[in-house]
C-alpha cells in the first residue's frame, strides 16, 4: 500500500508538472467543492458536505484532450445528538453524544476531452488514482476511526465559461466519486459538486 | 477589463471562504459541552434469566481504581452513588441483602470509579494493567475495605469488550457490574465468572463532576436495560 502510494503521489507530481508544460498550454482549477453522500456513505453521513476544496492542473496534449492532476480536501460532517446505538442483537447499547466525519484528500490523475474551445467550453473526464479518507465516528469524547488509501476514480461532466476576453473563466462540474473498498475500509461514494475558477493559460 | 477583474473578485468571494472553512478545522464543531462528553454503555448476557432472580447483594463502598493505589479513601459522592444503585435495582424488582453471611443473594453487584490517566484505548472498559475485579464477599465491616477473594468477572462472547476507541483525556468512569460468584467457569485454569450486566457511566467521575450528571448517568444505565427487571 505504501509503494502504491508512493507511485500515485510520484505520477501526480509528474503530471501536473508536464500540464504546465504543455504545447497546446492548459488550465489551472480552484474550485469549491460539495459532496452529496450516495450509498453506504448516505448511511453514515446523510448530510451533504459544504467543506470542500479542490486544485486542479490540465495541460493539452491535442487540441481537445488534456491531462492532468487534482489535489482535494473534502470534510463531511454530522452531528446526530444524544444517540443510543444498539448492537449485536440488542445486547449492547451505548448512549451518547454522536457526530460523525469523513475526511477525504482526493489524489489523482485526471484526463479530459474538451468539445469547443468557444465561449462555452463543455468536458468530460475522469480521475484515477486514490482517496485517503480518514473516518471518524465519535460518541462524546471517544472515537472509531477508520482510516486507509482507496484506489479511486471520479467521471465528470463539466463546463468552462471563460470571462469576456480574458483568461479565466468559471468553471462548474458535476463529478461522481468512487473510493473503492479496502481491506480495512468500506467503500465510499458521494456526488460532488463543484464551482471555481478557471485559468487558461 | 474591469468587468473581467469584478468576475474575478465575484468568484473569488466564493472561493476564498471555501478555503478558510476548510482551514478553520477538518473536525468542525468539536467544542463539546461537559454533559455532551458523558457516554452511558451497558451490556447484558443473553443466556441469563433474569426473571429468575430476587435478590443481591452490593458492598457499600464504590471500588476507586487510581493512579495512587495506596489512596485507599471514598470517591467523592460514594454514599450517593451506591443508593442511586440500590433505588433502581429496587426499582427493577431486586432485594437488596446485606448480610451474606446469613442469607444467599442471588448475584452480586460491584462499583468501581476508574479515574486513571492516559486511557487510550478501549472505551468501553479501561484497560488497566494489573488490575482484575474481584467481588466482595461479606460486607465490610470498614468503610474502606475490599476484597479480592479469586472471582475475576469475564465477559461472555459477543458482549463488545475491547472497542477500539481511542481518546487521549483523562476521564472517570463508574462502572456497575453484575454477576453470580456461583456461576463460574474454568478458563485458562482461572476461576471466572460470567458478567450478566454491566453499565458504564463515562466522564461523570472527571474532576468537574457533579451528583447530578452522575445519578443521570445511572438512572439511564438501568433505563437503557430493561431486560435486567425481575418483576
Amino acid at each position: 500500500m505504501k509503494k502504491n502510494k508512493l507511485i500515485l503521489t510520484s505520477i501526480f507530481v509528474v503530471l501536473l508538472g508536464l500540464s504546465s508544460f504543455a504545447q497546446g498550454g492548459g488550465i489551472w482549477n480552484f474550485d469549491w467543492n460539495m459532496g452529496f453522500p450516495m450509498g453506504n456513505t448516505k448511511d453514515f453521513i446523510g448530510k451533504p458536505s459544504f467543506r470542500g476544496f479542490s486544485i486542479e492542473g490540465r495541460g493539452f496534449v491535442t487540441e481537445k484532450i488534456a491531462i492532468g492532476g487534482i489535489g482535494a480536501w473534502n470534510v463531511f460532517y454530522e452531528n446526530n445528538g444524544n444517540t443510543t446505538i444498539v448492537e449485536n442483537e440488542g445486547t449492547r447499547k451505548i448512549y451518547g453524544y454522536q457526530r460523525k466525519y469523513l475526511n477525504v484528500m482526493p489524489l489523482m490523475v485526471t484526463a479530459h476531452y474538451y468539445f469547443s474551445q468557444g465561449s462555452v467550453q463543455p468536458y468530460f473526464g475522469a480521475g484515477l488514482g486514490t482517496y485517503y479518507i480518514e473516518s471518524r465516528d465519535f460518541m462524546g469524547i471517544y472515537y472509531l476511526q477508520g482510516k486507509d488509501w482507496h484506489f479511486g476514480i471520479a467521471p465528470e461532466v463539466g463546463v468552462v465559461m471563460p470571462f469576456n476576453s480574458g483568461n479565466a473563466g468559471l468553471n462548474v462540474n458535476f463529478k461522481y466519486n468512487m473510493a473503492a473498498k479496502t481491506k480495512k475500509e468500506p467503500s465510499y461514494s458521494w456526488l460532488g459538486l463543484n464551482i471555481g475558477l478557471s485559468y487558461l493559460f | 477589463m474591469t468587468k473581467v477583474l469584478s468576475s474575478i473578485k465575484m468568484l473569488a468571494a466564493i472561493v476564498l471562504p471555501a478555503i478558510v472553512i476548510m482551514l478553520t478545522s477538518c473536525y468542525p464543531n468539536d467544542n463539546l459541552s461537559v454533559s455532551e462528553t458523558d457516554i452511558v454503555m451497558v451490556g447484558y448476557y443473553d443466556s441469563v434469566n433474569f426473571k429468575a432472580l430476587k435478590t443481591y447483594y452490593m458492598s457499600d463502598t464504590v471500588y476507586p481504581v487510581r493512579e495512587d493505589t495506596s489512596d485507599h479513601s471514598l470517591i467523592k459522592y460514594n454514599n450517593e452513588i451506591i443508593s442511586a444503585i440500590a433505588s433502581n435495582m429496587e426499582a427493577y424488582g431486586y432485594t437488596r441483602i446485606l448480610e451474606v453471611t446469613t442469607d444467599t443473594p442471588d448475584v452480586r453487584v460491584s462499583s468501581a470509579s476508574i479515574t486513571i490517566k492516559n486511557v487510550t484505548v478501549g472505551w468501553w472498559y479501561p484497560y488497566y494493567p494489573g488490575w482484575r475485579w474481584g467481588w466482595g464477599y461479606k460486607k465490610s465491616t470498614r468503610d474502606t475495605d475490599y476484597y479480592y477473594p479469586g472471582y475475576p468477572g469475564f465477559y461472555p462472547p459477543g458482549y463488545g469488550w475491547g472497542y477500539p476507541y481511542y481518546s487521549s483525556y483523562t476521564t472517570g468512569t463508574l462502572l456497575i457490574e453484575m454477576a453470580d460468584p456461583d456461576d463460574y467457569e474454568i478458563i485458562k485454569n482461572d476461576t471466572v465468572t460470567p458478567i450478566y450486566w454491566s453499565g458504564a457511566i463515562n466522564g461523570v467521575l472527571s474532576s468537574g463532576s457533579d451528583l447530578n450528571r452522575i445519578t443521570k448517568g445511572i438512572d439511564k444505565a438501568f433505563e437503557l436495560s430493561p431486560e435486567i427487571k425481575t418483576n
